[in-house]
């Protein structure tokens, strides 16, 4: 399917609507580049100025004097500089509400933090990090998907996860055998398996509800 | 350019690394007011590959450091501790070895040019002044004590080539008449073979692409064969005539095939010398010119059938020139 230009966005709503959402990681980017940070749940507010800019850009663009990108980088760098500048000129005048918000949000984060710092010395204990599960990590998902299920199935079987703290390493034979798994995907993806299989013997609540999407979404399929 | 949202795992020296919802880790740039268990949305533009080492800039910067010290060093060490080759002196008892030195006269190097050499090499231990003098005094010292300097092998082929003639105060006469200064003073007495020649920074070219010190390179090439061996030439040579040039490797106890002609070249230049008359001590014989070396024998006064009895048996002789 082509991608809608902006002349037909600025005239058909729908158009509009669908453009917009093409260029949502356009607006992340050029968002990100000014604040020098990333899109973030605390900085949201950045985030929906840029969008703000954009669905302006479409209204304002003619399409003679560049191209539709450049036109609305400049829109969307603009606003979010005048947005940070009534900030720093508001300072830190915060309401009773703000103060309690923030507060919610910092025991939150403290207990996450607290979590995957948990996470990140059992990992040292297995001998590699976050950065190593980068490269061994499934690609396709739904070799995730398999992963994950796998791991799950082993944190609840308490003779293996004695096994896997005291030899550092997974039963990979009577993983094979017990839940009829392929060998070459046991050792290929051991470190994530080991890794998922310890998330949800900890009970790591807070990461298993960040990655329970990829279940859910499975339940949801088998239902 | 794609979205992705993803939770701050590991905050690194030169990325972050984010585990996203679906269970997928990525590397992303870093970037200011990252927190560990932050949710932020990062583009493909974010991602970034695997750095070349775990250590990131900071072992890369120290193996910046390493390679430009050791550069450094090697510039040093070859400036100060490997001084520039001056002349070579190739000294050939049996064990043949090919000294290199400074222009002050210190050794800088010694190769062994046959297994013989490597041995002899094996035992001995280079003092630490490293004199040029000194080394040959205790390397035919040496060669006695291991059995390679006999009363019946005393023959010595002696050459010396300035590695950079042009350049060089002296010239490689002088320093042979050094080194048989030197060796006369021993309690040993030799029958020298002397090599010298012109071309001298190419024919060590030479005599090195053959594997063959400078000395034994010259008599190959000139079909001249030291005392010691004469009488091999004199047997008849039953085996079919082979170039020279084809098989150098004189120093090989084997007898070297001689063509007939040049056979006797050699016999013909003995008789010749025998006829002249040579000064008591000196017995000097110049072979027919040869092209690009000058090889000429010094005799001792009498060749001595006792290595520790010859002291002073040469004292006074020719220099050879």
């Amino acid at each position: 399917m082509d991608s809608i230009s902006a002349k037909e966005a600025k005239i058909d709503p729908v158009s509009r609507e669908v453009f917009i959402k093409e260029h949502i990681p356009f607006v992340i980017y050029t968002v990100s580049s000014v604040t020098g940070r990333y899109i973030s749940t605390e900085n949201d507010m950045e985030y929906s100025i840029g969008l703000e800019a954009l669905n302006n850009a479409i209204d304002a663009y003619d399409g003679s004097t560049s191209k539709f990108e450049t036109f609305a980088t400049t829109v969307i760098k603009n606003r979010v500089i005048d947005f940070l500048r009534k900030e720093n000129r508001k300072g830190y005048q915060l309401s009773e509400s703000d103060v309690m918000e923030a507060i919610m949000d910092e025991s939150d984060s403290v207990d996450m933090r607290m979590e995957i710092a948990e996470f990140t010395e059992h990992l040292k204990k297995f001998g590699f990090t976050f950065d190593d599960l980068v490269d061994v990590s499934p690609k396709h998902v739904d070799s995730r998907k398999r992963a994950i299920r796998l791991g799950m199935r082993i944190s609840e079987n308490e003779n293996f996860m004695t096994y896997i703290y005291k030899e550092l390493k997974l039963p990979v034979s009577n993983i094979v055998k017990l839940f009829k798994e392929s060998r070459r995907f046991v050792y290929l993806h051991n470190k994530y398996i080991l890794s998922i299989a310890v998330i949800f013997d900890k009970d790591y609540s807070i990461i298993k509800e960040w990655i329970g999407d990829v279940i859910r979404g499975d339940e949801y399929e088998s239902q | 350019m794609r979205a992705s949202k993803g939770k701050i795992m590991e905050i690194l020296e030169s990325h972050a690394v984010v585990m996203t919802s679906d269970g997928h880790f990525n590397r992303i740039k870093r970037k200011d007011s990252m927190r560990i268990g932050a949710d932020v949305i990062y583009t493909s533009s974010d991602l970034v590959e695997k750095p070349s080492s775990k250590k990131g800039w900071v072992f890369g910067l120290k193996a910046q450091v390493a390679v430009a010290m050791f550069v450094l060093l090697t510039l040093v060490m070859s400036q100060i501790a490997m001084p520039a080759a001056y002349a070579v002196v190739s000294l050939d008892i049996n064990p043949s070895l090919q000294i290199t030195v400074d222009e002050s006269r210190k050794v800088v190097g010694i190769d062994p040019m046959n297994t013989e050499a490597d041995e002899l090499l094996e035992a001995y231990v280079i003092g630490e002044d490293k004199d040029l003098h000194a080394v040959i005094n205790e390397l035919i010292k040496l060669s006695n004590a291991m059995g390679y300097l006999t009363s019946e092998n005393h023959n010595v082929i002696l050459a010396t080539a300035m590695v950079d003639r042009k350049n060089s105060k002296s010239s490689s006469d002088e320093l042979m008449t050094e080194i048989l200064d030197v060796i006369e003073k021993t309690e040993y007495t030799f029958d020298f073979t002397l090599v010298s020649t012109v071309r001298e920074s190419s024919e060590l070219k030479n005599a090195k692409s053959e594997g063959l010190s400078l000395g034994r390179y010259a008599m190959a090439k000139e079909n001249f064969l030291p005392p010691g061996q004469e009488k091999k030439i004199e047997e008849p040579a039953e085996t079919e005539p082979v170039a020279l040039d084809a098989e150098p490797q004189i120093e090989e106890e084997e007898k070297p095939t001689i063509p007939p002609g040049q056979e006797k070249k050699v016999e013909e230049s003995k008789n010749i010398d025998n006829e002249k008359p040579v000064p008591p001590g000196q017995a000097i014989k110049e072979q027919n010119t040869p092209s690009k070396f000058v090889i000429t024998e010094k005799k001792a006064k009498q060749s001595n059938d006792n290595n520790g009895n010859g002291k002073g048996n040469n004292k006074g002789g020719g220099k050879g020139n």
